[in-house]
């Protein structure tokens, strides 16, 4: 089931209708599975991580030493694998 | 951040990417501090697009030899910028004499003096991934902030995640987690991070905060587990009516399950799952017209083998 059709399922399981804006849709055996996989991110949202990344940058030399391969280094504020 | 993912979902940038070792870091650690890594970093990162300029970040993409020879770099978030820089690097490569591609020394042996949060993780511990987003509502905005997510990490020393067992394992059996434990997840990782950065709550915020583990099967090889709870922070006085105008907070049902494996002697599956809403707003986090009580979901699970990012709020871990 795509983001969008997860999204219309889950605004019908919110238990006051009038209140869409503000309360939840219910966390119950029964809606846990469409809710883990609206939150978690789809194959499209998570595409990026077909690259094998290291998440450090001296995992990367090590390897690219052993390898003699170049090393592409991504490089935020804010790890990109974590919390931006 | 999404633009330079979708990015690198580029099939062809995959592909070009795939002949380098590809890694990402925290950049103002390697601008300014000293050890290996910030050294090596610090030999080339004014060598491209950042010469001559001043400014208080580098952030971007380096294609570098393991020397620290700059192949070529860019700072953009078009899959066209990227392609034609990986590109340029791999010519650049090419043409790179053999003597000048490698460091004079096994940089393994250099691991040990590179002062980085990574190398805190505790040994035998067991990292989960942490991501959040916004549940459908209504009035979200039309942009951006209508698909935003995130991610973080939570750490956990051996045998903390084990010590969610009851003692005695059998169906049914039923054990509250530490305490410690609880109010560690619900101040540092249930937090509203999905448009941006946030802080987290103090010890004072946490009105409620309890998880229980219920064991549902018991195997030779396995112990099938539920978990279930509920937290409720705010930074203000409790109040069912928040509105988040002088408060931020959050209240949330978790549910759970996991796998252990008793032969691995470690979980082979984990996830927790917190649903619920949120109120108010921090300085970065993108919330400054969206006070009022919303649905958010989070959802907790395994992280890759060796993948070590830190916890973006390690710091108050107090470890």
């Amino acid at each position: 089931m795509n983001k969008r059709a997860l999204a219309l399922a889950l605004l019908l399981l919110a238990t006051a209708p009038l209140a869409w804006g503000q309360q939840a849709p219910p966390l119950t055996e029964g809606s846990y599975k469409k809710l883990r996989d609206y939150v978690l991110p789809d194959a499209r949202e998570d595409a990026w991580r077909k690259v094998d990344w290291k998440s450090t940058f001296w995992d990367a030399v090590v390897e690219a030493q052993k390898a003699e391969k170049p090393i592409l280094l991504w490089a935020m504020n804010g790890h990109p694998l974590g919390h931006t | 951040m999404r633009g330079r993912q979708a990015a690198w979902a580029q099939p062809d940038i995959q592909k070009l990417a795939a002949k380098f070792v590809s890694a990402t870091d925290e950049v103002w650690r390697l601008h300014h501090l000293k050890d290996p890594e910030c050294e090596l970093f610090q030999t080339f990162m004014d060598k491209g697009i950042y010469a001559g300029r001043d400014g208080s970040t580098r952030q971007g993409i380096f294609a570098v030899a393991p020397s620290g020879v700059l192949l070529a770099d860019v700072n953009t978030t078009r899959a066209e910028g990227m392609r034609a820089m990986l590109k340029k690097a791999l010519k650049a490569w090419e043409a790179l004499p053999r003597a000048e591609r490698l460091l004079p020394f096994d940089p393994e042996t250099r691991r040990k003096d590179i002062k980085c949060t990574e190398n805190k993780f505790p040994s035998g511990g067991v990292a989960l991934r942490a991501f959040v987003r916004d549940l459908p509502r209504r009035n979200l905005p039309q942009d951006w902030r209508s698909k935003a997510w995130n991610v973080d990490y939570a750490w956990f020393r051996e045998g903390e995640l084990e010590g969610l067992m009851p003692a005695r394992v059998r169906k049914k059996a039923k054990q509250a987690w530490p305490r410690p434990l609880v109010q560690r997840l619900a101040r540092i990782h249930l937090l509203d991070y999905v448009r941006g950065q946030t802080t987290p709550h103090g010890k004072d915020h946490v009105h409620e905060a309890s998880l229980v583990t219920e064991v549902v099967k018991v195997k030779k090889k396995a112990v099938e587990l539920r978990f279930s709870g509920e937290v409720r922070i705010s930074s203000g006085a409790w109040s069912d009516t928040p509105d988040g105008s002088a408060t931020r907070g959050v209240k949330v049902k978790l549910l759970g399950e996991a796998i252990y494996d008793r032969r691995l002697k470690r979980y082979t599956r984990f996830d927790l799952v917190a649903v619920g809403v949120r109120w108010g707003r921090t300085q970065f986090n993108f919330r400054q017209d969206d006070l009022a009580p919303s649905p958010i979901g989070w959802v907790f699970t395994l992280a890759p083998k060796d993948e070590r990012v830190p916890p973006a709020h390690f710091g108050a871990y107090g470890w």
